[in-house]
């Protein structure tokens, strides 16, 4: 089994599981309210920390390739990368910051997914229907698109913070219909930005496309969870977060082979030196 | 002879590769570089490899070398001009851009009757001009030079010549529109650039496509060397940014990484 047959077994995994849960024990109020656990802080959200920083780490990877190449996708990538990173830490540190509650939280974290599933849609589709364009001013696009996403990702949290946004989360009912409509779409979103990726991969054979759409997959796959579930801490609750650490994982095994591919051609050169 | 999909190979592999099979026939191929870049060995091996490895009979037409210092300076290559000329498949010809210039005048007279003959003579499928920095000398100003430029090019077009048009550039940095100072680039189908850099206090030399019209190309900066058997192509100066503007840096692992990560997304795929 190759590396890339073996990666799809945890999201494999993941998806059967929530076949099952949904099959049996859908909604989740069937299940006993007992068998829910969440990990004492600080550990409570570290399971956003891992594709935070993959995340990251990818947004400034594209901020690179964008300087280097000029090509617009690239800066579309690296700015859905950054707010992507973002929607997984704000609620983190607003939650140990402010007393923020489940609604706020639960509206930063929806609207930020929501924006980066859109720039990423945003690239899919420039991939479909056009070839790469390329910036004559790479430096100047790329500091007002990374300012403007973190301006953006500020605004919902500020809009949420000063009760602007319609309501998210109600307490002792649980999400609203209109935070699932967004969860909703941004499943959609990642999920063809997923499907195209892996496309463009079909073409490329290039593993980073695969690994990078495997990452948007366990993502999507996260929020289902999210969706789906009713308690934080039950059944759907873990499997989303264990979905968002092998979509870390996928991401991060993107960002590998890239060295790996750097390291290989050194070697090469030394030798043929 | 050319390839099935046209193409007119240079005969050195790695460059053949990164031109996608070779310059396409009949185009006009403007070679950019600094005095001791190696252009007029490329053009030389383009012209012997193209006789001795493809059949294709050759002209080198030249304003800047007598016939004897070039036939002494192909030799220490290994490259006997005079016995391709013995075969019919070159010719080396020393002459005046006068005489090529006064050809304008009219049908019949001047430089052009010169390849004429020569065309007559061997039926040659390529052809090197060393140099249009010459050529250029002797035209008043740079509208005249375009004409000038254009009406050669065409010329060697409908006589279904492949050629190199050798240009010294002392500066090639920046934009494109600096390659020739004149204007003269956007007359040609292809350009190349043969440029020596400063790397950590040794000289080396750089190679770039900067254009090639209707044709896929590597856009890789590749390292060459002028050895004993003429240009050898190296590998992509892929460790290094900034060698065209003359300030080269050493990439760091991390930064060779991210742009080898971003390359698919971009519908680029890199050989590893």
């Amino acid at each position: 089994m190759n590396p890339r047959q073996l990666g799809l077994l945890p999201i494999l995994f993941i998806s059967g599981a929530l076949v099952v849960l949904v099959s049996f024990f859908y909604p989740e109020t069937v299940l006993p309210k007992g068998l829910t656990y969440t990990l004492p802080a600080p550990f409570s959200y570290s399971y956003s920390y891992f594709p935070f920083l993959a995340a990251i780490v990818m947004s400034y990877f594209f901020a690179r390739g964008f300087v280097s190449s000029h090509s617009v996708s690239l800066a579309t990538l690296g700015v859905g990368s950054l707010v992507m990173g973002a929607g997984f830490l704000v609620p983190q540190i607003i939650v140990y910051l402010l007393p923020a509650s489940a609604n706020e939280l639960t509206g930063i974290s929806s609207l930020v997914f929501l924006f980066s599933g859109i720039l990423f849609t945003v690239f899919s589709t420039l991939r479909l229907v056009t070839s790469d364009r390329t910036a004559s001013r790479p430096i100047g696009l790329l500091v007002l698109g990374y300012a403007g996403g973190l301006v953006l990702v500020g605004l919902v949290t500020v809009s949420a913070a000063s009760n602007i946004l319609p309501p998210f989360f109600a307490p002792g009912k649980g999400p609203t219909l209109f935070r699932e409509e967004v969860l909703a779409v941004s499943i959609v979103l990642y999920t063809y930005s997923s499907l195209v990726i892996m496309r463009s991969y079909l073409g490329t054979r290039d593993d980073i496309l695969y690994w990078f759409s495997l990452g948007l997959a366990a993502t999507a796959l996260a929020f289902l969870g999210v969706l789906l579930g009713t308690f934080p801490g039950g059944p759907y609750s873990w499997l989303s977060r264990v979905s968002l650490v092998v979509g870390g994982f996928y991401f991060i095994a993107a960002l590998r082979i890239a060295y790996k591919a750097v390291d290989s051609s050194r070697n090469i050169r030394a030798t043929t030196a | 002879m050319t390839t099935a999909d046209n193409r007119v190979k240079t005969g050195i592999p790695e460059f053949d590769e990164m031109l996608s099979g070779g310059f396409l026939e009949r185009d006009a191929v403007m070679v950019a570089g600094t005095a001791g870049s190696g252009k007029t060995t490329l053009g030389l091996q383009y012209l012997v490899n193209g006789a001795t490895k493809y059949g294709d009979a050759g002209i080198y037409l030249t304003f800047e070398q007598m016939p004897e210092q070039l036939y002494r300076d192909a030799k220490s290559f290994g490259w006997d001009l005079r016995a391709l000329e013995e075969e019919d498949h070159l010719r080396v010809v020393c002459t005046s851009p006068d005489l090529i210039l006064a050809s304008g005048e009219g049908e019949g007279e001047g430089g052009e009757n010169l390849l004429d003959s020569v065309i007559k003579e061997i039926h040659p499928r390529r052809i090197v001009i060393d140099s249009m920095s010459h050529f250029a000398m002797y035209v008043d100003n740079e509208k005249d030079l375009r004409r000038e430029t254009y009406r050669l090019i065409m010329y060697l077009k409908t006589k279904g010549l492949s050629s190199l048009l050798l240009f010294e550039a002392p500066q090639l940095m920046g934009a494109v529109g600096s390659v020739t100072e004149t204007g003269t680039s956007f007359l040609v189908d292809s350009i190349l650039i043969m440029k020596p850099v400063e790397i950590e206090s040794s000289m080396r030399k750089v190679l770039a496509v900067l254009k090639l019209r209707g044709s896929d190309h590597d856009k890789n900066l590749r390292e060459y060397k002028i050895t004993s058997s003429g240009v050898v192509l190296g590998s992509p100066f892929s460790d290094y940014e900034g060698l065209m503007s003359g300030s080269p840096r050493k990439l760091t692992r991390m930064a060779m990484a991210a742009e080898r990560f971003s390359q698919p997304f971009t519908g680029k795929r890199k050989k590893d």
